[in-house]
């Protein structure tokens, strides 16, 4: 099942990496290369960075086999807070607005494991609080900040680069490290996977599943202070559509609805997918309202190319179903591949 | 293993040879100077583009872009600012001659303008306006000013209503420039009148006319002795006037919007809809396509292009019902 598994996962990935080169070169040819020019480029690693960390925190929480509906009200509302506070000083500010979504994603994690209600349900009504706790702590006003240099980490360049980008960077480099080669981070596969086995084999589930949402609910945080920092303000605005799109990006980067597929480097191809998609057909022109539906068939072409695909795996790798923790190296030796 | 670390590192550099290669930047940008050779183009940013008005807006600069001969992109965000920074700066890689922009939020837009004025493409606001910072990075803002048209309907209110009763408000999205200043053109004319009017209830209805509706009728079941609903826009305010129909109480509450909808004029005409600011929006759109040509031209311009408003009531309604265009 694992070699299955992983072998859906990396045929999902080696299929989004080429329609994320195509796409490249589709809007570079259509624009006479001037997506590709290094200020296109600036602008759009800008824009993805910025959209990147509540893609991240999507796809833990699907990974764990939950979801989080509520990653947009938070990165609102921590935004809001790291510009309100301000006042405190800068790092104060920042801390809460981070420790703000941290907050709310135990109180999703403790609902949904201590409570047992679906993750759904939960996320929906937290987003639904913290909305309505948006509203009330704003007047509806949008709150303009005050200190300069927070606007350097989501508007910044450190040596050309922008600062989102080295940021997002550094935490998909912690996270991808802390699901890879932690214990604790393949037992977030293995809950996510199959809740019931992870139980038998000893894992502390709930433990487990709370971590993940505290991890989502942290990573919609520090996304609301990137997008607050790089706005120089706290809008109730924000954040509307950030759920569901959350949740295409991390479905394109290879993470499944039931949980226990996907990783960070597929919800960075995801997030980047998406990114291009939008900024090459702003560049290229093309209407709002046919963007929207540009989007909708490459997502559903994804999942469909991705049921196909595990469909075509798992017919002729019926053998591999027996020997399911062996792999071959390259000198024919079957290896015991545990996760 | 091994080629899914492959993968992320392509990720990676995908992102990071972006990033890197931005050092040159600074250079192409100066070239703006040589403009005027150039035809107009225009890359404009909408805020909510499926909203009646701003239709008209777009109808108007569609219009109007025939005759200066203009290239204009509509692009619309949707009422999302984080999307509406990412348009502007998309259009800021597109070179226009000018980029137009219809706030979604006055104060998150700033940034995004000021890395216009960086790369030197001039910048005009229409519809809804940015804050006095983000003044400092446009040209001009074209538009009717929506705190004059709550200022309108305040005005109104105190004379039609002798200065008291109970309101109940129904407003846009929150956040947004409009709803703001019409709010507080609102207020300020209620105190600069004298007028004590007792507000019962303030809800929104997204701009939506079918969920004013949803909002008067919760408003009726719970106050039973509403004198007038102030409704954002005509739209809402025709959703407002359904819900009063429909509770039979046509008559004995008083609706005001803005916008000046064909539907909501007719209805002032029969004395079914207390009044409405007019608010010429095609004309908006119009004057943009001429402020961006005017800046092209290195026409001086100025700071504030106004559209024309009018208070609409009852009383001057057969003068101002051909420009009743939504």
């Amino acid at each position: 099942m694992a070699r299955l598994a992983w072998a859906r996962s990396h045929l999902r990935l080696r299929a989004n990496v080429v329609l994320l080169l195509s796409l490249l070169a589709l809007f570079a040819v259509l624009t006479g290369g001037s997506t590709l020019s290094s200020e296109n480029l600036h602008n759009l690693t800008q824009q993805i960075a910025i959209t990147a960390p509540v893609v991240l925190a999507q796809m833990i929480a699907l990974l764990i086999g939950g979801m989080d509906l509520s990653v947009g009200a938070v990165l609102a509302m921590s935004g809001v807070l790291a510009v309100g506070l301000q006042p405190l000083g800068l790092w104060p500010a920042v801390i809460v607005a981070v420790l703000f979504g941290t907050l709310i994603g135990a109180v999703n994690g403790l609902l949904v494991t201590r409570a047992g209600v679906n993750a759904f349900i939960v996320t929906l009504g937290t987003m639904y609080l913290v909305t309505g706790a948006l509203l009330t702590y704003t007047h509806q006003q949008p709150i303009a900040g005050t200190i300069p240099a927070f606007t350097e980490f989501g508007g910044g360049d450190i040596l050309f680069v922008p600062t989102p980008v080295l940021i997002v960077l550094v935490i998909s480099a912690v996270l991808h490290g802390f699901l890879v080669y932690t214990r604790t981070g393949r037992n977030l596969y293995a809950v996510g996977g199959n809740a019931d086995a992870a139980f038998v084999t000893g894992i502390a589930v709930q433990n487990h599943k709370l971590l993940g949402f505290i991890i989502a609910g942290t990573l919609s945080g520090i996304a609301g202070v990137l997008l607050a920092s790089s706005l120089n303000s706290g809008s109730v605005q924000v954040g509307a559509n950030a759920s569901l799109t959350s949740i295409a990006a991390a479905i394109i980067g290879g993470a499944s609805m039931f949980g226990g597929r996907g990783g960070i480097g597929g919800a960075l191809i995801g997030v980047i997918v998406l990114g291009v998609l939008a900024n090459g057909m702003n560049a290229v022109g093309v209407s709002t309202y046919y963007q929207i539906g540009v989007t909708a068939v490459i997502l559903i072409a994804v999942v469909v190319l991705d049921a196909v695909n595990s469909r075509v795996v798992s017919r002729p790798s019926l053998s591999n179903i027996s020997r399911p923790s062996l792999r071959r190296r390259s000198n024919g030796v079957l290896v015991n591949r545990t996760p | 293993m091994l080629s899914r670390k492959l993968l992320v590192s392509l990720a990676v550099a995908v992102l990071a040879v972006g990033a890197c290669s931005s050092s040159a930047t600074q250079a192409p940008a100066a070239s703006s100077g040589a403009v005027q050779a150039k035809a107009l183009s225009i890359c404009a940013v909408e805020n909510v583009a499926d909203h009646p008005s701003i239709t008209q807006i777009i109808m108007g600069m569609t219009d109007e872009a025939k005759i200066y001969n203009a290239n204009v992109t509509q692009l619309d965000p949707a009422g999302d600012p984080q999307k509406q920074a990412s348009m502007v700066q998309d259009c800021i890689t597109k070179k226009p001659s000018v980029i137009a922009v219809n706030a979604v939020d006055p104060v998150a837009i700033v940034p995004s303008l000021k890395a216009a004025q960086a790369a030197g493409i001039p910048v005009v606001m229409f519809n809804a306006d940015t804050n006095k910072d983000g003044q400092a990075y446009t040209k001009t803002f074209v538009g009717a000013q929506s705190y004059d048209q709550g200022y309108a309907i305040g005005q109104m209110m105190d004379q039609q209503m002798g200065g008291k009763g109970n309101v109940v408000i129904i407003q846009g999205n929150p956040g947004q420039t409009d709803v703001i200043n019409r709010q507080n053109g609102l207020e300020a004319a209620w105190k600069d009148t004298g007028a004590s009017f007792n507000v019962l209830g303030t809800q929104t209805a997204h701009w939506s006319k079918d969920e004013a509706v949803t909002v008067m009728t919760d408003f009726l079941t719970k106050y039973p002795n509403i004198d007038a609903v102030m409704a954002q826009d005509d739209g809402m305010g025709l959703g407002a006037l359904q819900a009063i129909q429909a509770a039979g109480k046509e008559g004995k509450i008083k609706v005001y919007g803005v916008g000046g909808f064909k539907q909501a004029c007719q209805d002032i005409k029969n004395g079914t809809y207390a009044g409405t600011a007019l608010q010429t929006s095609y004309m908006i759109g119009v004057y943009t396509v001429r402020a961006a040509y005017d800046i092209l031209m290195n026409r001086p311009i100025a700071r504030q292009l106004l559209t024309p408003t009018a208070s609409v009531t009852k009383d001057n309604i057969d003068q101002w019902i051909g420009q009743c265009a939504l």
